[in-house]
């Protein structure tokens, strides 16, 4: 049977980003919360501070591993160095699972360490590919691919992304982390229907979902991870959570990092989303027209 | 383009010192039909301004990072400087490493050249002592031996023995009392002026607390004995190099081995194979 999001992955609920600023609140609190992501290169170190929060973090929350680094779209050769390092840290983290981005982060042996859009051609799709294929068979796990906020459009695209990133799940059997912040992002800056883009990503490989704040610079929405929430995200997320369901959810704070409460009030938010999702489902399932013997009081039943 | 060329030329563009729009003057590297030709501009945004974003986040990132990782170079030298530093230093060294931890490596060795040392050679050591404290901090674990382990050491073992000392320490020698310029902008004061003030530092990781001391020669003479592999009776030899004496020598090595305990330096013994 070919894997699909719903037999590999557990829903793990609705998490936030292990980052530095909140160690100290979650040590000392330990709160209530589904689970939280990594950025998998912070923990990529040899021992100290990091990792010591880390052991402590996982034996008593689900983790997602999450990285910056891998570069798949590049046309570098892998480094295989930095996939044993993920191995390595995978094996001692047990993660739900792990994942990148579709993008590449710099060529020539140099590192950008930012998640630079691919053209989205038929060469990208082969060449990513069949280096998820590569990667999967070093970390010796499926692994999950993320869409990009991005600026620009190359003029040697000729596929929508939302495409690219689909038939790159197909082929390569790999997931996707779809980010519905970077969704709105990109909509903005190239003008396509973010309701589109939902619509066309295959339902069966999507694993999680991602939520952030942006910044609006009135010619461009840049994805920054120093702002709350806006309400249009909100609303597509609900979208989302309709068509692929009450998948695992992470919000992703990175600058400006508010208290640790402020944080987990979002990952409550995307919980009430789902529930009243769930919620409506289940009442247009009991229609009167669907159901005739839901809508009747349980005295009046036979 | 293929794609590797579509990448090399972006690569280009993003990390030009002097921003977008001068880099695709280098003809061997201007697209035919120029950037409009590559990348897509609409009545928003033309193509060099959608690449300059990236060309903007990548610098702003690494000088935000290395701004982080070298907070008392930053306070010293002021911020316009630091990110003309910056600029020079990224140009030379642009990042090689998975992760931008390891962007600072080469600054303080970079910093030897640069004309903001000029007449302040210490800058340089400054920056190597901000990377060796990063280097201490998540350094692998290596839990100390206790006291009893040394007293067990039988009295004919003792000339034989050899130490291991935690994985954290980094030995640094400075044109100038660093620490002090550190100490300083880590509490947010006036950084004091250096001059002269040869200095050796220490700098480990105890738990998970990271510290410094400053050392004396005959200390730096043993740790960097230590550092060579040698027995106790060779420690003494370079104490005993350093003081002028031989008498002295065995007495001020053990008081630095009860001090090395102390701050949780000695991971290991091995006696005489």
């Amino acid at each position: 049977m070919t894997a699909t999001a719903e037999t590999s992955f557990p829903r793990l609920g609705c998490g936030i980003g292990l980052r530095r600023e909140h160690y100290a609140y979650i040590l000392e609190h330990w709160p209530a919360l589904d689970w939280f992501e990594i950025i998998s290169e912070n923990f990529l170190v040899p021992g100290g501070r990091p990792l010591w929060v880390l052991d402590q973090v996982r034996e008593r929350y689900s983790i997602v591993m999450h990285g910056v680094s891998m570069s798949i779209g590049s046309s570098d050769p892998l480094d295989f160095g930095y996939l044993r390092a993920l191995q390595k840290l995978a094996e001692r983290v047990r993660p739900a699972w792990v994942s990148d981005h579709l993008c590449w982060t710099g060529v020539g042996s140099r590192n950008a360490h930012d998640l630079l859009p691919l053209p989205y051609t038929e060469e990208t799709i082969a060449h990513v590919a069949r280096r998820v294929r590569t990667v999967q068979e070093v970390l010796e796990r499926p692994i999950l691919l993320e869409n990009v906020s991005s600026y620009l459009t190359y003029r040697d695209s000729v596929l929508c992304e939302w495409d690219c990133l689909g038939e790159i799940a197909r082929r390569a059997g790999c997931f996707v982390l779809l980010d519905v912040n970077n969704v709105y992002v990109s909509a903005f800056n190239h003008r396509f229907d973010p309701l589109a883009y939902l619509r066309a990503v295959p339902a069966e490989r999507v694993v999680q979902f991602h939520l952030a704040g942006h910044t609006d610079n009135g010619t461009h929405l840049l994805d920054t991870h120093d702002h709350p929430i806006i309400e249009p995200v909100w609303r597509l997320y609900e979208e989302a959570v309709r068509r692929f369901g009450p998948l695992s959810t992470l919000i992703e704070r990175d600058a400006r990092i508010p208290e640790f409460p402020e944080v987990a009030a979002e990952a409550d938010r995307a919980r009430q989303i789902q529930r009243s999702v769930a919620e409506a489902e289940r009442r247009r399932h009991r229609e009167p027209s669907r159901d005739p013997a839901a809508t009747l009081a349980p005295d009046q039943r036979a | 383009m293929n794609l590797r060329e579509t990448q090399r030329l972006l690569w280009h563009l993003i990390s030009a010192p002097d921003g977008v729009p001068a880099a695709p003057a280098d003809p061997g590297r201007a697209p035919p039909g120029g950037l409009d030709a590559v990348v897509r501009g609409d009545d928003r945004l033309g193509a060099a301004e959608r690449v300059g974003i990236y060309a903007s986040m990548y610098f702003f990132r690494l000088l935000d990072c290395l701004t982080e990782d070298f907070p008392a170079l930053h306070a010293v030298v002021g911020h316009q400087r630091f990110h003309e530093l910056a600029r020079d230093y990224l140009t030379a060294h642009p990042s090689e490493h998975f992760s931008v931890r390891m962007l600072g490596r080469h600054l303080g060795e970079f910093l030897e050249g640069h004309a903001l040392s000029a007449g302040r050679p210490w800058l340089a050591d400054l920056a190597r002592f901000e990377w060796v404290l990063l280097e201490a901090f998540d350094a692998p674990d290596a839990p100390p031996i206790g006291r009893d382990r040394l007293g067990s050491v039988r009295a004919e073992d003792w000339a034989g023995l050899r130490f291991t000392l935690t994985p954290s320490l980094r030995v640094l020698e400075a044109r100038a009392p660093v620490q002090e310029v550190w100490s300083a902008a880590a509490a947010g004061r006036e950084p004091p002026s250096l001059a002269g003030a040869a200095t050796a530092l220490r700098v480990w990781r105890e738990g998970l607390r990271v510290f410094h001391r400053t050392i004396d020669e005959v200390e730096l003479a043993a740790l960097r004995a230590v550092g060579r592999g040698e027995t106790f009776a060779g420690l003494c030899e370079a104490a005993a190099a350093t003081l002028g004496e031989e008498r002295a020598a065995a007495e001020r090595v053990l008081a630095l081995l009860q001090r090395w305990l102390a701050d949780a330096l000695i991971v290991d013994l091995a006696g005489p194979p």
